[in-house]
């Protein structure tokens, strides 16, 4: 108990193809997590989620650290980093262990082994173990359970979620933030950490869906009973929105944004017949005038689409249990029409986003670009406790970033 | 087909041109077609070009236009190329009618002998004419075919440059290198076959459809084209067949020889089933490296995912050696290389040139996936290919000996270098079904910008191999393919793949939504 009810500083980091943001929090002895200080700014050198031109990341990264540390007041020594990319797979492992000992009580080893053998599924050489989620354990063939431990019997299955990816880009990714001499507590998985964040309790337990509508990529977590049963992402985000418009009108990438979101929907029908959208001649750019609903089109079939995937990876059955719904979050949540059109696609009931769990100045970030961030913290925050619990068992829990480390 | 200004211009206005036609010439053109109907693909139609009908039978699925009835009363060209020549002459119709209205045409033949020697250059300048893309695959005569056939080839070679994209020439000599000296002449033959029969398959995937990566039909050129390049395949199945295509093709008998740390400029077509993930093409593309030598080797992959090869992978290679590269490109390719013309190219913000637009463009969408083909009638393996007996024409060999000149046969490609040359690339569009005008739209290099109308800088009316182009598939794909210099913002990230489909390509195009231009 000596280290267990003493505050604590955090730090989430969001190394994001359309930004980069680095958020400092305290953890404080009542487990509330309150916002110091946050660093943002553009992104660079990141496409698609993945390091393109690793020493503009670096800089990019180092201007943000910087802001955060000014505006909390404390040295970032170490980072929880939200991960994502298209990299990133996931499957359902199940793994066996017989229960030691006289007594068969299960105990946190019992447990660890279980995971670990789940862990141990092979990977090509190339990948590499990132995450294994909480799973469900069932004693002796029995009913489910989420906490096995302390329970009776003789044999412990668990599946877990295990989520690997490739190693050079993970290695890619925490690299940059090494290089500030920054450590890397443990990694987040960007639709775990957006499931924390927009996602209350009871909803959690009801079951929803979390779509997180970046630049570079669309992620999405499935929570259901409380805990991620189903991750995945789709290497489409704001980029190729801007894209997509930027190739149909024939436009320059800044202006292609500018329409995106200024007139940006995905409702064609929110324009009149005919009506046009001016945008005006500066110097490098002759102006150009454009059919309003044709934008609204030509996002419509990129966000559609971008749904479509998500439902196609999404197992039916899942889909049909989730009484919470589905949640938007990430920059692309801005854009008019998406929620309709998401429900349209999914089937599901559009579900304002959780916002609570976090204390201090928070009105300023409670965006939904920042989710991911924010959510890191969150899970932190949980890891955080689990551990001073295991602490008192007087073990510690194998960590999985212990094996990206080794590799660094 | 005028690719010029990204519009389409058919020499017969109306109709519409898809897919691949293999048009096999003269007895080893029809050993050869026998060969590639045994390994049908979708979207490729088979026929049989020939003045003698007495030797061949008539093989499933290919469709038989004999010519020269009167100049050789169906009783062949007798191994004299002018016989083969008049005949093609004589049956222009015959010849209109085995071209039909591909948009890639591949002509099989063997060089040397009368009616493939002879004919082959009228069916590629028909088919040329026809605006198809034209690509010859042929095999040179062995050296102890004697020197006239030798000579007969290397002039039919000329011809055939100047009438082709590309011309892919084999010397069957080198399937003695390849295969133990016990082996029979069939087998020899049947070797050669299986290979043409690949690449002419290759080719098809590589230039008419739709693929995950395409194959730059500028790189394809260029090494294929090359004096001395080599082939290799392989195929795998079942949980291992990545793994197993790789080692087999390690193993591949036309490729033997091809020392590691050369300069190797390798094009590579993977085919897999709609399973078949992009780790398994970079695995591809790492071992194909390693197995060359990693260090000045340049390799361009195209991938492509057939739902008929589900469960298999199938891997073309061609290597060429880079000195080598150019060797085979035609007077037209260079001039182009050095004079890339006024096109201008745009900048990488976009913002360099405000397009001429058209008052109306039409974003032109993929043709509908061509109908199912018939089954193969054969399933034949390399041993059941074995054939041209009697090589060339089916005509018998010259007693006398002679050597090819090795000069003689470099392959040829008249290829336009945009592609390579950094300039921004044209694309090539096809008609869709009902687009009439067929104004479709270019793509071009550059973040977000198209080309649509570049006015009428370039001129010929030659049909060449644009950079990274999709004719036949009527995608405007051109700007966004892999490697290709103009994929803008998603440049050096990998392509987003799902199910076969490219999400880097706006979705509006591929939904085929049409954006009109407000003046």
């Amino acid at each position: 108990m000596f280290f267990a009810r003493k505050d604590r500083d955090i730090v989430a980091v969001e190394i994001g193809t359309g930004k980069m943001v680095a958020v400092v929090a305290n953890v404080g002895r009542d487990g509330l997590v309150r916002i110091l200080g946050v660093g943002e700014g553009p992104s660079a050198g990141v496409r698609k989620g993945e390091i393109i031109e690793p020493e503009a990341a670096r800089e990019a990264l180092r201007d943000v650290i910087a802001q955060a540390e000014e505006s909390s007041g404390v040295e970032i020594m170490e980072v929880y980093l939200a991960l994502s990319g298209g990299h990133l797979e996931c499957a359902l492992q199940s793994a066996t262990a017989e229960i030691r000992g006289e007594e068969q009580h299960i105990d946190e080893e019992d447990v660890a082994v279980v995971c670990r053998a789940a862990e141990e599924a092979q990977l090509p050489p190339d990948r590499l173990h990132v995450a294994t989620l909480p799973g469900v354990f069932r004693i002796d063939g029995g009913e489910p359970v989420a906490r096995p431990i302390g329970m009776v019997g003789h044999r412990l299955d668990g599946e877990f979620l295990v989520v690997n990816g490739v190693a050079s880009r993970l290695k890619n990714i925490i690299s940059r933030v090494q290089e500030l001499e920054i450590r890397v507590e443990d990694v987040v998985l960007s639709p775990v950490a957006s499931a924390e964040r927009v996602l209350g309790p009871e909803v959690r337990e009801a079951g929803a869906l979390v779509v997180d509508m970046g630049a570079g990529l669309t992620h999405f977590a499935v929570v259901a009973e409380d805990r991620v049963v189903h991750r995945g992402v789709v290497g489409v985000g704001g980029d190729h929105v801007t894209q997509d418009i930027s190739r149909a009108f024939n436009l320059p990438r800044t202006n292609a944004e500018e329409l995106k979101t200024q007139h940006g929907t995905v409702e064609p029908a929110a324009f009149e017949e005919g009506e046009t959208i001016e945008l005006k001649a500066r110097s490098g750019f002759a102006g150009k005038r454009l059919l309003a609903r044709e934008l609204a089109m030509v996002m419509r079939a990129r966000w559609e689409e971008t749904f479509e995937i998500v439902r196609e990876q999404v197992p039916e059955e899942m889909l049909a249990v989730l009484g919470g719904g589905l949640v938007l979050t990430g920059g692309g949540s801005h854009t008019r029409g998406v929620g309709a059109l998401a429900e349209r696609v999914l089937g599901l009931s559009v579900a304002p986003a959780h916002t609570g769990g976090l204390a201090g100045n928070i009105d300023t970030i409670s965006r939904p670009e920042l989710s991911t961030v924010l959510g890191s913290l969150i899970w932190a925050q949980c890891r955080i406790e689990e551990e001073r619990e295991r602490e008192n068992f007087g073990r510690r829990f194998r960590r999985v970033l212990q094996q990206v480390r080794m590799m660094l | 087909m005028d690719m010029k200004n990204g519009r389409i211009r058919n020499g017969a206005p109306g109709r519409v041109a898809s897919g691949t036609r293999v048009i096999g010439i003269g007895g080893a053109g029809w050993h050869m077609l026998r060969a590639v109907a045994a390994r049908h693909a979708e979207g490729m139609s088979l026929a049989e070009v020939n003045t003698d009908l007495r030797a061949s039978e008539v093989l499933e699925g290919v469709a038989r236009h004999p010519i020269g009835g009167k100049v050789t009363r169906g009783l062949g060209a007798g191994g004299d190329p002018e016989v083969g020549a008049r005949a093609a002459e004589e049956s222009a119709e015959a010849i209109g009618d085995a071209v039909g209205d591909c948009a890639t045409a591949v002509l099989m033949l063997g060089l040397g002998g009368g009616t493939g020697t002879g004919a082959a250059p009228a069916i590629a300048a028909e088919a040329k004419r026809r605006g198809a893309r034209v690509v010859a695959l042929c095999a040179l005569p062995f050296e102890f075919e004697g020197r006239r056939r030798a000579e007969q080839a290397g002039r039919g070679l000329e011809a055939l440059r100047a009438a082709c994209d590309v011309v892919f020439a084999f010397e069957n000599d080198l399937l003695a290198r390849a295969l133990p000296e016990e082996s029979g002449v069939e087998e020899a033959f049947g070797l050669c076959s299986e290979m043409l029969a690949r690449m002419a398959v290759g080719m098809h995937r590589a230039l008419v459809c739709r693929g995950i990566m395409d194959l730059d039909p500028a790189d394809l050129a260029r090494v294929v084209g090359s004096k001395g390049c080599r082939i290799g395949w392989a195929e795998g199945s079942g949980e291992h067949r990545v793994n197993e295509a790789l080692d087999r093709l390690a193993d591949s008998p036309l490729l033997g020889g091809a020392e590691s740390g050369r300069p190797w400029d390798i094009v590579v077509q993977v085919t897999g089933g709609p399973e078949m993930s992009l780790s398994d093409v970079q695995k591809v593309t790492r071992r194909i490296r390693r197995q060359f030598g990693e260090e000045d080797v340049s390799v361009t992959l195209g991938a492509l995912v057939e739902t008929a090869m589900r469960g298999r992978i199938d891997i073309l290679l061609g290597a060429a050696e880079s000195r080598a590269v150019g060797d085979g490109l035609g007077a037209a390719a260079k001039e182009v290389r050095e004079n890339p013309g006024p096109v201008e190219r745009p900048h990488r913000n976009g913002t360099s040139r405000v397009p001429h637009v058209k008052a109306v463009r039409q974003i032109v969408p993929p043709p509908p996936p061509p109908p199912p083909p018939p089954a193969p009638s054969m399933d034949a393996g390399i041993g059941e290919m074995a054939g041209l007996a009697a090589a060339g024409d089916g005509d018998a060999a010259d007693e006398d000996q002679g050597n090819l000149d090795p000069g003689e046969a470099e392959a040829m490609a008249e290829l336009a270098m945009e592609g390579s040359s950094g300039e921004p690339v044209l694309d090539e569009p096809t008609a869709a079904p009902g687009d009439e005008a067929a104004e479709a739209m270019g793509a071009e290099s550059g973040d977000g910008l198209f080309s649509m109308d570049n006015g009428e800088e370039e001129g010929g009316d030659d049909v060449r191999f644009g950079g990274s182009s999709a004719a036949g598939r009527g995608m405007v794909q051109g700007a966004l393919n892999f490697e290709s210099p103009s994929r803008g913002r998603f440049d050096k990230t990998e392509v987003t793949m799902y199910k076969g489909e490219n999400l880097d390509i706006p979705t509006f195009m591929r939904r085929r939504l049409r954006i009109t231009t407000v003046e």
